[in-house]
């Protein structure tokens, strides 16, 4: 087996899944190429790193560390009584300007009820309409001149 | 007419693995609903058990241990934060590491277009001096982890992904294969590639700095 071939074949051989074979041939390889081999050992180097790497610290209150953050996300996330206010005057004037609207539609298509609207004295001579009412003034000029 | 012996202990062994299974399951439940309800031992209980794992997952993806224990917290807030979300499909370890494999994938992703070539100054900065293995050609533990993270970080994610949980958490293909949604033998593929990529670069990164 030549430098390459053993090349593509090593970190297979490293871990121990390469066919007995193969294998073989790798090691015969190994034991007259010292550059292959220096690279072997820094394969099985670079991998051993996995092994350290899997070894996790004692645990130091993990739980508690993550349980607490959690509750102080939760928090910050609540929302705060500006916030609640805000919403509270938005939803007001929303609702303050579909009552409006509503009135204002009933005046301009004429289904609002003025019959039982009463006036108070003041408002009567205030409110020249009582006095002089316009469509009639119209109707009785407008027969007049038939 | 009765089996012969050895069927009827194929019969007992599955109907005792059954059982384990729908004994598992059933604790899983109760543990998810305490977990809904948003009981304290319920947390406790997942993060004693999966701790250790998914720090070692995030270990194999960042190459850090406080990275690692940071983005574990993270996870963990995840899980405990969408367990409503949680539909049963697999189970609850299977999302647990999907979450985590997520996490840190994304991690790597935002850590790369941050800050590529400081890291990978930082990650070198002690091999191009030439001081600490030239003499012995050796390489260092810390070397070694640099090498090994930059190679890792330098193949495609779902190779990356494969390895890391092959080798950190010593899964095997069917896990693998459940918690990256694929198949036994995509899983397979992804792992013959990932270690030939991996070598490859390993080899790079030997010529370039022991020659």
């Amino acid at each position: 087996m030549d430098c390459s071939k053993v090349h593509k074949h090593l970190i297979f051989y490293i871990e121990g899944s390469l066919d007995n074979e193969k294998s073989k041939s790798v090691e015969e390889h190994l034991r007259l190429c010292s550059s292959c081999a220096a690279f072997a050992d820094m394969l099985r180097g670079s991998l051993g790193v996995i092994e350290q790497e899997k070894k996790v610290d004692e645990d130091n209150d993990f739980a508690g560390k993550v349980i607490a953050l959690m509750h102080s996300e939760k928090k910050s996330v609540s929302i705060p009584l500006f916030s609640i206010l805000r919403y509270a005057a938005a939803a007001a004037v929303i609702i303050l300007g579909v009552f409006t609207g509503i009135n204002i539609a009933k005046v301009v298509s004429g289904s609002a009820d003025f019959s039982t609207l009463e006036i108070s004295d003041e408002e009567y001579y205030l409110y020249d309409m009582y006095q002089e009412p316009i469509e009639s003034f119209f109707l009785v000029k407008y027969d007049e001149n038939e | 007419m009765l089996f012969p012996v050895s069927n009827r202990i194929k019969v007992q062994e599955t109907q005792n693995r059954y059982r384990v299974a729908n004994n598992s399951n059933n604790k899983e439940e109760k543990l998810i609903k305490r977990l809904i309800a948003g009981e304290e031992s319920a947390y406790r209980q997942v993060m004693d058990k999966y701790r250790q794992p998914v720090i070692r997952l995030c270990r194999g993806f960042t190459g850090s241990s406080d990275d690692a224990e940071d983005l574990a917290q993270e996870v963990f807030l995840e899980v405990l934060n969408s367990i409503e979300k949680f539909k049963g499909h697999s189970s609850i370890s299977t999302w647990i590491y999907r979450i985590a494999v997520n996490k840190s994938l994304n991690f790597v992703r935002d850590r790369s277009k941050r800050s590529h070539d400081n890291y990978t100054r930082e990650a070198y900065g002690e091999s191009n001096d030439g001081n600490s293995y030239s003499a012995d050609k050796r390489l260092t533990q810390k070397e070694h982890a640099e090498a090994l993270h930059n190679a890792l970080d330098s193949i495609p994610s779902a190779q990356r992904t494969a390895f890391v949980l092959s080798k950190y958490e010593d899964m095997k293909y069917y896990e693998i294969a459940e918690v990256m949604k694929t198949s036994v033998s995509a899983v397979e593929s992804l792992l013959f590639r990932a270690k030939k990529n991996l070598q490859e670069r390993l080899f790079e990164y030997y010529k370039k700095n022991l020659e």
